[in-house]
């Protein structure tokens, strides 16, 4: 696909040649990062990009914004709807297209689902989905396939076992359709029952793919084998019964243990944040890379960003 | 227009207007429903209910006298009344005639049933779906990318 003008709202508009043009310029960026970060700082000096968050982020959003800095680029927007237009009962299609006369392109989150497509549709500038509800979180799974292509060389021929809350985490969901498009790989779920990967999204991948599925709860046989254990966290939120969660969430600790099990370069990863899933005894280990994960979030962004604009990258 | 005649049920000709055929046993109220016919039109409308049929065992039908259908109330027969055919009548002579048939998208004819779809606040948006599966049908919400089946499917009234 053509990345000049476009938008980036869900993993799915996304082909494997896509994937790997996004994940080379990421690559390319974090070179120069390392290299001579002030070659970057003029590649988007004209423009301006509106980061708005109407709900609250950490990760996300100031990744994003340290990606629009490094790049040059201007940074519009606001963290949260207090304040805003919004409040007042502004529709999402009014204030998008207001802010399309200021920015350049926009990046978003929303609580609501189909959010950042519709804003992309309306507006007709580009837009990246920083999140919409419970829906796609692409950007995220970019980073989480970058991460694992610079661990491990390659994104084929893997078996990675997903832990936690399967049921709900956005990031699991995607990541696993990402993983789908590649060679021989093995995922594995694990969960509790309450908490499974949803039979559709299961079946979808199954029929595109005739990728290797296995789901269990038991965590012990699956860590064995695997060359990614990916943990998410079971969101208290979720349960209206605090019995419920207080259960639930103690069901899987990756520790010390658990970590003597795995072979020696299995990774862990995790979207961030986390609470008890994970315990810090193991954040010293070379394992442990869900702080650098989210750290590769920035040239992720900043490769998105440029491919968007359709810059090119000399080095 | 219901005249009844040695035992039998006859309906007059149409002389213009839509014959929806063949709609499944019990499915055409909710077809009048789908289509807001009855919010539209003055005309005469003949629905006829539990009718023999060679091809389908029972079938209902609707005579719509003066009514042509868009391209959107197509979409909604097909989901509701799948295998009902159209037939457009102009001045006694059925001129064109259709199954209804599922298209590769339905735009229009669904509401999303995810309450955290943006299709569903309060925004100028047109309902888009993405046929998955036509048999069983199968749709993904163009917005929320939600897929949907059998009773998740709802068409929008």
């Amino acid at each position: 696909m053509v990345f000049k003008g476009r938008s980036i709202i869900s993993i799915r508009d996304l082909s494997k040649p896509d994937i790997l043009k996004i994940l080379k310029r990421a690559k390319q960026i974090e070179q120069l990062i390392s290299k001579d970060p002030s070659k970057l700082l003029t590649l988007a000096e004209d423009k301006v990009i509106a980061s708005l968050f109407f709900e609250p982020s950490t990760r996300t959003r100031l990744s994003f914004e340290t990606a629009i800095n490094r790049l040059g680029a201007k940074v519009i927007g606001f963290s949260g709807t207090e304040g805003t237009s919004v409040k007042k009962g502004e529709t999402l299609k009014d204030t998008a297209l207001t802010i399309a006369q200021y920015a350049d392109m926009i990046v978003m989150r929303h609580p609501l689902e189909g959010s950042a497509r519709y804003v992309a549709e309306v507006t007709g500038i580009p837009v990246i989905n920083g999140g919409d509800g419970a829906n796609q979180h692409p950007t995220q799974t970019l980073l989480d396939l970058y991460t694992i292509l610079k661990n491990k060389g390659d994104l084929s021929g893997l078996t990675i076992t997903m832990v936690g809350d399967l049921k709900y985490g956005r990031t699991v969901h995607s990541l696993a359709y990402a993983l789908s498009l590649f060679d021989n790989i093995n995922l594995i779920f694990v969960s509790p029952d309450e908490l499974k990967m949803p039979a559709y999204l299961v079946d979808e991948i199954r029929e595109k793919s005739g990728i290797k599925i296995t789901e269990t709860s038991e965590i012990s046989d699956a860590v064995l084998k695997s060359d990614i254990i990916y943990v998410t966290r079971i969101q208290k939120e979720r349960f209206p019964d605090p019995e419920e969660y207080h259960r639930l969430k103690t069901t899987y600790v990756i520790d010390k243990e658990l970590m003597s099990m795995v072979k020696q370069d299995t990774i862990i990863m995790h979207p961030l944040p986390r609470v008890d899933e994970i315990s810090t005894d193991i954040d010293s280990l070379d394992n442990a890379v869900y702080f650098n994960q989210a750290g590769l979030g920035v040239p992720v962004r900043m490769a998105l960003i440029s491919l968007l604009f359709g810059y090119g990258i000399s080095y | 227009m219901v005249t009844k005649e040695k035992q039998e049920l006859v309906i007059t000709k149409l002389k213009d207007g839509t014959v929806i055929d063949h709609i499944p046993q019990g499915r055409s109220l909710d077809v009048l429903k789908a289509l807001s016919i009855l919010k539209k039109t003055k005309n005469t409308i003949a629905l006829i209910m539990c009718v023999d049929s060679k091809k389908i065992g029972k079938k209902d039908l609707l005579k719509l006298n003066n009514f042509e259908l868009g391209h959107i109330s197509l979409g909604k027969i097909a989901v509701i009344a799948p295998g009902s055919t159209i037939a457009i009548v102009k001045d006694y002579r059925v001129i064109s005639k259709c199954q209804a048939a599922i298209p590769d998208v339905l735009i229009s004819s669904l509401r999303c049933i995810n309450s955290n779809c943006i299709s569903n606040a309060k925004e100028d948006i047109t309902s888009r779906f993405k046929v998955v599966s036509k048999e069983p049908l199968k749709v993904r919400c163009h917005y929320c990318e939600r897929t949907f089946t059998g009773d998740g499917i709802v068409v929008d009234v």
